[in-house]
């Protein structure tokens, strides 16, 4: 009899890694969960050992929370360092990235099967690099442009922007090292921190993520200067420079003002002050003072008043919702092929699947 | 004699701008302000009845209680008009985008002693917010003078810049009323965005089934 549990198939590694890495394990802390050796995992990993142990993949499946299926067959799209854009602190653990790109890589598996049955808006995104101050200016107007959004007006729904380009948006991240994090390929995802209670900083998070979007592709990012392009960009996105600049013009600087503002263009005062001093129409003491006393107020660490409305992202709970409604396949068995756990599906995707076990299969209906 | 002649008989006959010393001042705000003060002294000399032993001291509390009332009204309605006690008080404080301002009766020149002297409110509002919100820093403090005719009503309204030694250094005595302008700051719309959609992808079977339906209905 053989040991392996499908022996003609080949056990797949970066499946391992992924799985591993989405729960935030070290290889020797799965190999001490699992009662194996560091190495052994490495060599799995790394598909040098195509055939592991029945009761090895078994364990596996157990403490990662995925079926042992789930370890067979290739992955058609992993997200790869190079693809991600992550906005984070330079103290950030690199295993809590590593969960990040997994995190992604699962949920990209999760579209890829929802994309068999359901037209998804087309991916349309421009490309536009740019490094200049100017050039990033230009971009978000011509991003603007392209999308028919005009110049002149705020966004109410800047979230529906990206996913109408088909940018799917999950709000699942819960670490608060990382805001937000994005990924240009086949599926394009940005993933924002539901943690963050601020409304008008996810707004500025999906126009930072949207800048490496359009901006970075194919260019590592998590340098300052990416960074600030990215800023840059979410800011004029936002905030177009003509219409904003007639609109920011006041004889002091007034509170008052800044939050009429925030008001209209959905963005965090901070936000505003700072687009203020970039268009030059603030003076650097005037800024100064003016985040001196934002800081000194606790808007910058608590969150501000006057949080413009939540927008809940759209793309994925409809896709979602509609499984077993206008087709056929339903969530368990979206669940089942790819084979995910209930918990592990709800930690994905945010939704919560009925386990096999609850379903009632003893009622019987009463005859009319 | 015209409100521009009279805006130059200050103290050492300048002519005084107060809107390049305190910018958050503004001609508009302060014309409001006046008017709120001229139309409660109105109505409280409409309830002057002299038959029930109204006499000068009892119109003068009515008036100034209802301007201060007036005035507490007007902070709902203006954002940039505040008061700046946390309870009602007799020496009421308020303030005009932020900088505090008094009240009296009686001529610019000579603000009575009494109103010299600086409140709670004012003092915090100095220590704490005008420095944070990047305010200029005045030693000197703003009262609006508030002058009558011999029936009550009336005539004249003037800020008054007075310094740590209650001498009046500025005046400016504010127009009746300045002119609605009817020019609002062109404003595009918001952007709506449409919701995104998903559709359901058509199977083998009903594909065929449209393609043909489509060929009998084009025969």
């Amino acid at each position: 009899m053989s040991t392996t549990l499908f022996p003609n198939e080949a056990f797949w590694g970066e499946r391992l890694q992924i799985a591993r890495e989405f729960c935030g394990l070290t290889q020797a802390k799965l190999a001490d969960e699992v009662s194996a050796s560091p190495a052994l995992i490495s060599l799995c990993e790394k598909g040098r050992k195509p055939f592991p142990a029945h009761d090895l993949i078994q364990a596996f499946a157990e403490v990662l929370g995925f079926e042992p299926e789930f370890f067979y067959g290739p992955v058609e799209d992993i997200f790869r360092e190079e693809e991600c854009s992550m906005r984070h602190r330079r103290s950030t653990p690199e295993i809590l990235k590593a969960k990040i790109r997994a995190h992604g890589t699962l949920i990209g598996m999760v579209i890829n099967r929802l994309r068999s049955v359901l037209h998804f808006p087309e991916q349309n995104i421009p490309h536009a690099p740019a490094t200049s101050i100017e050039d990033i200016e230009k971009a978000s107007e011509q991003c603007r442009k392209y999308w028919e959004l005009g110049i002149d007006g705020p966004l109410n729904q800047i979230g529906r922007v990206l996913e109408n380009a088909g940018v799917v948006i999950i709000p699942n991240l819960v670490k608060s090292d990382v805001d937000a994090f994005s990924r240009c390929g086949p599926t394009a995802i940005v993933f924002l921190n539901q943690a963050i209670k601020s409304t008008s900083r996810w707004h500025f998070d999906i126009g930072h993520e949207c800048g490496h979007l359009v901006m970075h592709r194919g260019i590592p990012t998590g340098t300052v200067e990416t960074e600030d392009a990215a800023n840059r960009f979410a800011s004029a996105f936002l905030m177009p420079r003509k219409a904003f600049g007639r609109e920011f013009r006041m004889p002091s600087f007034d509170w008052k003002h800044i939050f009429a503002l925030k008001r209209r263009w959905n963005a965090s005062a901070q936000a505003i002050v700072r687009r203020g001093y970039d268009l030059g129409l603030l003076s650097a003491v005037e800024y100064r003072k003016a985040y001196k006393y934002m800081s000194w107020k606790g808007w910058t660490s608590n969150g501000e008043p006057e949080e413009p409305a939540f927008q809940e992202p759209e793309l994925l709970s409809l896709a979602l919702n509609s499984l077993g409604t206008t087709v056929e396949l339903t969530m368990e068995a979206l669940c089942k092929e790819l084979h995910f756990t209930p918990n592990t599906f709800k930690e994905v995707t945010g939704f919560s699947v009925r386990s096999p076990r609850s379903k009632a299969t003893n009622i019987v209906s009463f005859a009319r | 004699m015209s409100w521009k002649v009279l805006q130059c008989w200050g103290m050492d006959n300048n002519c005084w701008n107060p809107f390049a010393d305190y910018p958050e001042l503004k001609e508009a705000y302060l014309s409001v302000v006046a008017d709120i003060i001229r139309q409660a002294r109105k109505e409280a000399l409409k309830r002057y009845d002299a038959a029930h032993g109204d006499d000068s001291w009892s119109h003068g509390v009515r008036a100034f209680a209802w301007s201060k009332f007036a005035l507490t009204e007007g902070t709902k309605e203006y954002p940039w008009l505040t008061s700046l006690d946390a309870v009602p008080r007799l020496r009421a404080t308020f303030a005009i985008g932020g900088r505090p301002f008094r009240f009296y009766r009686g001529i610019p020149k000579e603000p009575p002693s009494r109103y010299l002297t600086r409140t709670f409110a004012e003092i915090r509002q100095f220590q704490f917010v005008l420095k944070f919100d990047g305010a200029r820093s005045i030693d000197k403090v703003l009262r609006i003078a508030v002058e009558t005719n011999e029936q009550g009503e009336t005539t004249d309204v003037t800020l008054v810049e007075v310094d740590k030694r209650g001498r009046v250094t500025n005046s400016y005595l504010i127009p009746l009323a300045v002119a609605k302008t009817n020019v609002v700051l062109a404003q595009a719309p918001a952007v709506n965005v449409r919701p995104p959609m998903v559709a359901p992808k058509k199977s083998e079977q009903q594909q065929q089934k449209a393609a043909e339906q489509a060929k009998k209905k084009n025969g």
